[in-house]
């Protein structure tokens, strides 16, 4: 008797500990349920790094509550540089998060279900600054010291493509050993480093992966499949406020940039211009002007998937009409 | 009478070894089949089958950055070893230089590595530089403050002796301070050899070389923005594999120097 009964408790006890780690992992389930009427429903969207220009749309819907008319109770969670956005929303930590075109496809190898819902920048601000002069062209990377950060894919695809002996180093967000080394190059955004190290007074020039050959989409809006298969309204709600908070942030930066300082005080607010004007471009050029904010092309996920087969950082082709979708844009 | 006396030993290196194998296998069926059962994604725990084939697959990468972390590893400990100890000597024998000095080297041991390591890759450039100075500036402080306390606890009655004697206080250091010091030099020299380790990496987290030539530091953040848990598991484990064959190394050296004459080291009869 005394034995039956242990195995009992031990049984109760795996199970517990099984329905403990399912409601662990069961989070997107419920939160993808869709909400009673006239109730805020909760979503989440996890940024690729601290407030900025580059997420300034999502800030523009979060204070005109354009979030709050399409039903949702919205948080926006920084990033930062030691936060993985794709790990967060594929374990249900959070619906909607930021990251860039080729990570999309890097998680989907890995078996991780994520799908691209819009894309924020047509052409990547990403850019290899050198010092004026120094930089006219990819070529000239050749026998440079380079700094970019680790693991990421454009850089592995220019070495390849031009062919570059270039010494290679860890970006770590500094710019201070860039300063100092005129044969230097390093990574960074178009809309805020050449800016700072001009007020540093060095000049510099710059070069975009874009036009390498390396069209990826920076800073995609991404989700998972089972967000979009148990909550398609949420998505469609999500997406139609950031869209309107990014139009609204093209005419009205000036008005929430002094909100983006208040959830990041180290912006300055000249630097936060200097962003929206310099990315504008960026955002509503190319494809956008012709289809709209966050458009994303066929051609262009198949291009990227075939360049980071190429450069064996991911191993399956699948076919990209999975990875993202334009349904839910502009509606 | 060899036959037991072997015997002896075979049991007790059993007793000595059997338990925590068990406990490893134990651990290790639990981890591959827990994972199976609980249909837990391979890129949040990889079985540790998936990690085995992951270090097979990137044996090449995973040799070269471990080698990397080894080389910035034992130089940064030969560094701090050699400094931690000439600063403690010199502050042992002065009682004006211990007092000016031991602050600054309490300063520098409470600043944490990751706030200053910034600084010193501004001040001495990326790569393997500013990796060393970090893997120095971790294991430094042990070294120091161990050898310190050893040289001050040497015997009153011997250095009376010695003084007696006339013999220069640099004789007296050499000939019993020192010496007496090995003890607590060893135990100093036990903690910075892992510190070293994990000061490599830091460094290389922070400061490192990057393409074929980054070591674990540089390896770990690549795995991890390409979602190679697998691989990111293989990483941790050889830098935690490394950590623990230094420490047995110098326990090794510790034994071998202490073993005849402190009883820290010496085989206790039971």
């Amino acid at each position: 008797m005394g034995k039956i009964k242990s195995y009992k408790k031990f049984g109760v006890l795996i199970t517990a500990l099984s329905m403990l780690l399912l409601a662990a992992c069961g989070d997107t389930k419920e939160s993808g349920g869709s909400a009673k009427k006239g109730e805020l429903e909760k979503a989440k969207l996890v940024t690729n790094w601290f407030a900025q220009p580059e997420h300034g749309g999502n800030y523009a819907a979060l204070k005109q509550d354009f979030y709050k008319e399409e039903g949702i109770d919205m948080t926006v969670e920084p990033g930062g540089p030691q936060i993985s956005s794709t790990q967060i929303v594929a374990s249900g930590k959070a619906q909607f998060g930021y990251t860039q075109a080729e990570d999309i496809l890097i998680a989907r190898d890995k078996g991780i279900p994520l799908v691209a819902i819009g894309a924020i920048f047509q052409k990547s601000p990403q850019v290899l600054i050198g010092h004026e002069g120094a930089l006219k062209d990819f070529k000239d990377l050749a026998g440079k010291t380079v700094y970019t950060a680790p693991g990421s894919g454009y850089w592995e695809y220019i070495k390849t493509a031009y062919d570059l002996e270039v010494k290679d180093m860890a970006y770590t967000g500094s710019l201070a050993t860039f300063i100092d080394d005129p044969n230097a190059v390093t990574q960074g955004y178009v809309t805020s480093e050449p800016y700072v190290l001009d007020q540093d007074g060095v000049k510099t020039d710059y070069l975009f992966i874009h036009d390498a050959g390396f069209e990826t989409y920076a800073n995609v809006i991404f989700t998972t499949e089972d967000v979009i298969k148990d909550n398609p309204e949420l998505v469609q709600a999500f997406m139609n406020a950031t869209v309107k908070g990014w139009e609204y942030y093209r005419d009205h930066s000036d008005e929430i940039n002094p909100f983006l300082k208040e959830k990041n005080p180290d912006l300055s607010l000249e630097l936060m211009d200097y962003g929206a004007k310099e990315e504008e471009e960026l955002i509503f050029g190319g494809d956008a002007k012709e289809h709209g904010f966050g458009y994303m092309s066929d051609e262009r996920w198949t291009k990227l998937q075939e360049e980071l087969l190429d450069l064996e950082i991911i191993k399956n082709k699948e076919d990209v009409s999975k990875m993202f979708t334009n349904d839910y844009l502009g509606k | 009478m060899v036959g037991i006396k072997t015997d002896k030993k075979l049991r007790k290196v059993l007793n000595v070894w059997i338990p925590p194998l068990i406990v490893f296998v134990l651990f290790m069926l639990i981890w591959q089949y827990g994972t199976v059962l609980f249909q837990i994604p391979p890129y949040l725990l990889p079985k540790p089958t998936d990690i085995l084939q992951a270090s097979i697959e990137n044996w090449e990468n995973l040799r070269n950055a471990v080698t990397r972390t080894i080389t910035a590893s034992i130089i940064g400990f030969v560094f701090s070893v050699i400094g931690g100890v000439v600063a403690a000597i010199l502050m042992a024998s002065s009682k004006i230089m211990e007092r000016s000095l031991y602050p600054y080297a309490i300063l520098l041991q409470t600043i944490p590595i990751v706030a200053i390591a910034p600084i010193i890759v501004i001040w001495f450039g990326s790569g393997t530089n500013a990796i060393v100075i970090i893997a120095f500036t971790i294991g430094f402080f042990p070294m120091l403050s161990n050898t310190l306390v050893g040289l001050n606890a040497t015997d009153r009655g011997m250095i009376n002796l010695l003084t007696l004697y006339q013999a220069s206080k640099w004789k007296i250091m050499w000939k019993v301070r020192i010496p007496f010091a090995l003890p607590y030099i060893m135990a100093g020299l036990k903690i910075s050899c892992t510190l070293a380790v994990v000061g490599a990496i830091v460094g290389e987290y922070i400061a490192g070389i990057g393409g074929g030539d980054g070591g674990l530091g540089y390896a770990i953040t690549v795995a991890s923005s390409r979602m190679e848990t697998a691989y990111l598991f293989a990483c941790g484990i050889s830098a935690s594999i490394l950590g623990i064959v230094f420490f047995l190394l110098v326990n090794l050296l510790s034994k071998w120097i202490l073993g005849s004459w402190h009883e820290s080291e010496m085989k206790r009869d039971s």
